[in-house]
């Protein structure tokens, strides 16, 4: 917001250089964004937080400024020149207010004889320095006391009101009303309207008519100085998509204690700037209480919050400047009257950060909390999600952040659950959607790569997936989860071999390294067909018996959709189903060795190309009391010297009987039961080279 | 005769370091160990003739020490390639390392500020990215309709819920599930609708809460002291500005000068020596009466940063969008 330090300077002499006049603004609360000299002004951009509706004028500021600097305020003049008359404000026109918990005061003062013409150039050159264009003086000077003196004004022709009266209601439904702006609208009930007898005139609060605007044959005005509820004019505001000065300020609280000063201070201008005469009596309809706030102060509460010891004097002073009225009630009690221009300060601790930061928030020490609560370390499943990204990153994959928010397309491609939790306000169509996967944000992240010259890219992320919510009333759920993408031509090159390009076993290693890194057995794969898989390539991962993710190599669809050219290989694994899959209070815990000898066996088979590994394994392992403590597949093989449709798996078998040492004939027996029980199963013939 | 054996052993192990082909390990073999004319062939030979008392003992000493003459002729056999001469190694040549992975840089930061904070007593709470209005926003005294809600740029979601725009529900959440006095911490994503070259519509945040009877700004203020200058550098100061956040009370901004000129005025910190780092404030009475805590015998303070902002600051990153682009050849620069 833009103040100009020539205007400060009619209500404040700092003393100061425009520099340091930012710099003692910006340490009580009101940051200066920027400062530019233009002309012999400054003009200085501060940032004005919402709370503060009453320093977004220069007569705000200056008081802000004058507390700060210690230096005095003078206050702009309101008096309205004497007028002999034989007309009255209340002669000339009516004002109604039908509807008063949307308008606590409406206050207007009525001016006759005015020529509109320019602004003089003081008037139009302030109002250019804080950024507004120059209209006509009558507006201008609406313009001007509320930049002075940070109250909202409307000038209406009052000639053109019929029936020369106010009414403030409810619009009607399906009211039109074209605004200054030029737009035809359709109000409804619960927008406030400023009406004459027939129609209305203004949004109130926001904007002003384009029937009844200020013109150069205007010559009666009525100027509307009034307060309107701050949520009413919000919601209207944000449904017409306005934003106006005036508006902005009813949202965050006017006040009402100053419509008839503010009204007659900009009745006294535009008879400065447009001629004319302030008619005698104000038109002033006020259901709103007077402002009348009071807080208890409780002085030793200032210092224990703080943590600093204010002198009470200090205290006071600071307060009283600040405009509030400070009484003792006994010795550790104050009560504080708050003027009508601070809404903001409601409880005893805003008046303590108003102490604080007049005082110097700069003078508060540094101190450490003494209060000791019994130490929680790291929660259980923070650290399981930590182990895991640690052995996914252990075993090549490098993590990744991506956005959380896709498309309804990205969800669609990349799982089943359909397209995901919607984001009424997007900022873009393709982020109108929380992801139901990691993948799309994943394969964005390896496309990237792979199109910047990576010839092997291996990515993980560990994150939340969301889902409508189950039942209505309930919340979303976010599932905790981790993916891993990989892909490349190239491969890894190194001087003792050929490079390996990554493939589907890569992501179902690193799958395995999660589940092995909780001491959990590795998954059991089952083939599985998902949509969005190349046929054939998908696996569905089930730790005892319970589904926990799937692995599979990226299908046509994602492929077109991701302009992916190389072969892509993903895995989606839910944390929350792997977790579940620990015994509670999981830790590693320590198996007596087997100390006596174990025997090692290779063992070749032939079988039909169709059979699978996990269907050999099974099989061994489904052997009856064979002492069997690993079985390693360490060759799989097709094509010459192996016939047409079949393949050759060879397995390494190790025996370990913990009791005794295994003799050689025993061995033998086990493994001619364990080829028989293969040759009745699986139709598997051992291989002799 | 130990002397000798002693003597016989040093000289073998000189001879058969110095070997570096095959001829010369043959040559070694036959000195010592050829049944004819090999020196511990012949001792073994005239064991007989010693004293039968001293026999056992001297005989053992023999056979060991043939025993270790032939494993160290085989040892230096095999490190003899197949022409006759010892192959050196180019040890230069690249090692066989996995690939290495990596940890993102805000996990890695998140890591280094939940260890600074746990040190410091505190506890870790977390809570989900999608909240509602209670949380978000009620609870935090932003009443329905009013301004302050503008500045959070919130999105919508279907269904009445909206993605969390600060970690600050997780101070309701805590504070509900656990009784005073309570030092928490909680790091997360938080989304705002805005994205330009600073922004990005998904960030990080790291929220502290610490409520307790007499706990005062001052103390707000040593502990993001302590805590910047952990996460820094042991010499930085920190600066408390007034500022208006509608869960805290009094409020403040606060400032860090500057990690990169230390003070004296870079592009980073605009020339001003100072860097806005985040909010903060004492928890406002109507948020701990929300709790049910009772703003008379209770006081606290809350505290809110960009966790992006500390990474981009500690790893010299200048543009945001790096840390979710996710290109290797930045996310290598991270080992882990």
């Amino acid at each position: 917001m833009k103040f100009s330090l020539d205007w400060l300077k009619e209500f404040v002499d700092p003393g100061l250089e425009a520099a340091e006049v930012g710099a003692r603004l910006t340490a009580v609360g009101i940051p200066m964004d920027s400062l530019e000299r233009v002309g012999r002004d400054t003009v200085f951009d501060f940032d004005v937080t919402s709370n503060r509706p009453d320093c977004m004028n220069h007569l705000g500021l200056a008081r802000e400024l004058s507390v700060a600097t210690g230096r005095p305020l003078k206050t702009p003049s309101c008096e309205i020149p004497p007028s002999v008359d034989l007309f009255t404000a209340k002669t000339s026109a009516a004002v109604e207010v039908e509807a008063p918990e949307l308008c606590g005061r409406y206050t207007a003062r009525i001016i006759l004889g005015v020529k509109v013409g320019p602004s003089p150039d003081w008037l139009s050159g302030r109002l250019s320095a804080v950024g507004l264009r120059p209209i006509n003086a009558v507006v201008d000077a609406t313009n001007y006391v509320l930049w002075e003196m940070g109250h909202p004004l409307h000038a209406f022709d009052l000639a053109r009101l019929d029936g020369r009266q106010i009414r403030v209601r409810r619009a009607r439904p399906q009211e039109p009303l074209t605004t200054l702006d030029g737009i035809a609208r359709k109000l409804d009930s619960e927008t406030l309207v400023i009406a004459d007898a027939r129609r209305p005139v203004a949004v109130a609060g926001v904007m002003g008519g384009r029937d009844s605007e200020i013109s150069s044959s205007t010559t009666e005005v009525l100027l509307e100085s009034a307060h309107f509820d701050p949520a009413s004019v919000r919601r209207t505001a944000r449904k017409l998509g306005l934003h106006t000065d005036a508006s902005h300020r009813f949202e965050r609280g006017a006040d009402v204690e100053i419509t008839l000063p503010a009204a007659d201070r900009c009745a006294r201008l535009i008879t400065e700037v447009a001629g004319g005469r302030v008619l005698p009596s104000v038109l002033d309809r006020r259901s709103a209480p007077p402002s009348r706030r009071e807080i208890a102060l409780r002085p030793e509460r200032v210092c224990r919050l703080l943590g600093l010891e204010v002198p009470k004097s200090t205290m006071k002073d600071l307060l009283e400047r600040l405009g509030c009225g400070v009484t003792d009630e006994g010795a550790s009690r104050w009560r504080v009257a708050v003027p009508s221009f601070r809404g903001d300060l409601a409880q005893e601790e805003d008046l303590i950060e108003e102490i604080a930061r007049h005082h110097g928030y700069d003078r508060i020490p540094t101190t450490l909390p003494s209060v000791f609560v019994l130490p929680e370390g790291r929660p259980e499943a923070e650290k399981r999600s930590r182990r895991i990204r640690e052995a996914v990153a252990r075993s090549g994959f490098a993590e990744t952040v991506t956005l959380s928010l896709v498309s309804a397309s990205d969800n669609e491609t990349l799982s089943e659950a359909g397209p995901g939790l919607k984001v009424t306000n997007p900022l873009s169509e393709g982020q109108d959607r929380l992801r139901g996967t990691l993948l799309p944000g994943l394969l964005r992240s390896l496309v990237h790569n792979l199109n910047h010259g990576s010839s092997e890219v291996r990515l993980f992320e560990t994150g939340s997936i969301f889902r409508a919510p189950a039942r209505k009333g309930e919340m979303p759920d976010e599932e905790e989860t981790i993916s891993m993408v990989c892909g490349g031509k190239g491969g890894l090159k190194h001087w003792s071999g050929p490079p390996q390009p990554p493939d589907l076993f890569d992501v179902k290693g690193a799958v395995e390294v999660a589940a092995r890194s909780f001491g959990l057995p590795s998954p059991d794969w089952r083939p599985a067909h998902l949509p969005f898989l190349a046929r054939g390539t998908g696996a569905e991962a089930a730790i005892q018996g319970n589904p926990v993710g799937f692995i599979g190599q990226a299908g046509p669809a994602i492929a077109l959709a991701h302009e992916l050219d190389e072969p892509a290989y993903l895995a989606e694994i839910s944390l929350r189903k792997l977790f579940a899959r620990l015994p509670a209070g999981w830790g590693p815990r320590h198996h007596p060795l087997v100390r006596t000898p174990s025997v090692s066996r290779d063992l070749a088979l032939l079988l039909d190309e169709d059979r699978t590994y996990a269907e050999v394994e099974e099989t061994i392992r489904g052997v009856e009391g064979i002492p069997l403590v690993r079985v390693t597949l360490f060759d799989r093989y097709r094509g010459r010297p192996v016939p047409p449709g079949k393949v050759s798996m060879a397995v390494n078998l190790v025996f370990q009987n913990s009791g005794r040492t295994l003799v050689s004939g025993e061995v033998k027996e086990m493994l001619d039961r364990i080829i028989q029980r293969l040759r009745d199963r699986l139709g598997a013939v051992p291989r002799v080279n | 005769m130990k002397e000798r054996l002693q003597a016989l052993k040093a000289r073998f192990d000189s001879e058969i370091s110095g070997a570096a082909e095959a001829v010369a390990i043959e040559k070694i073999r036959a000195a010592y160990l050829s049944r004819k004319g090999g020196e511990l062939s012949l001792l073994l030979r005239s064991l007989k003739d010693a004293d039968p008392a001293e026999r056992p003992a001297l005989g053992n000493s023999l056979n060991e020490l043939k025993a270790y003459m032939e494993r160290r002729l085989t040892l230096a056999g095999e490190s003899v390639g197949t022409d006759g001469t010892r192959d050196p190694v180019d040890v230069t040549l690249p090692g066989r390392a996995p690939r290495l992975g990596t940890l993102h840089p805000i996990t890695q930061v998140r890591y280094e500020i939940e260890e600074i904070f746990l040190e410091m007593g505190y506890c870790l709470a977390s809570g989900p990215e999608v909240e509602t209005d209670f949380f978000n926003f009620v609870a935090l005294n932003f009443p329905v309709d009013h301004p302050a809600r503008d500045a959070q740029d919130t999105f919508y979601l279907e269904g009445d819920f909206l993605l969390r725009t600060h970690t600050s529900p997780v101070q309701i959440r805590s504070m509900q599930a656990r009784k005073p006095p309570v030092k928490i911490i909680a790091l997360g994503k938080v989304y705002r609708r805005d994205s330009d070259v600073s922004h990005s519509p998904m960030f990080h945040q790291v929220e502290g809460l610490a409520v307790a009877e007499g706990i005062t700004f001052a103390d707000l203020k040593g502990t993001v002291l302590a805590f910047a200058r952990r996460i820094f550098r042991s010499d930085l100061q920190v600066r408390f500005r007034p500022s208006y956040f509608p869960f805290v009370e009094p409020g403040a901004e606060f400032d860090i000068s500057c990690v990169l000129c230390s003070g004296g005025g870079c592009g980073t910190c605009k020339q001003t020596g100072w860097l806005e780092m985040g909010g903060a404030g004492m928890v406002h009475p109507n948020v701990l009466r929300t709790v049910g805590y009772d703003p008379e015998i209770l006081s606290g303070f809350a505290f809110g940063l960009g966790v992006d902002r500390i990474a981009m600051l500690k790893y010299g990153i200048d543009d945001i969008r790096l840390l979710f682009e996710n290109d290797l050849r930045f996310l290598e620069q991270f080992p882990s």
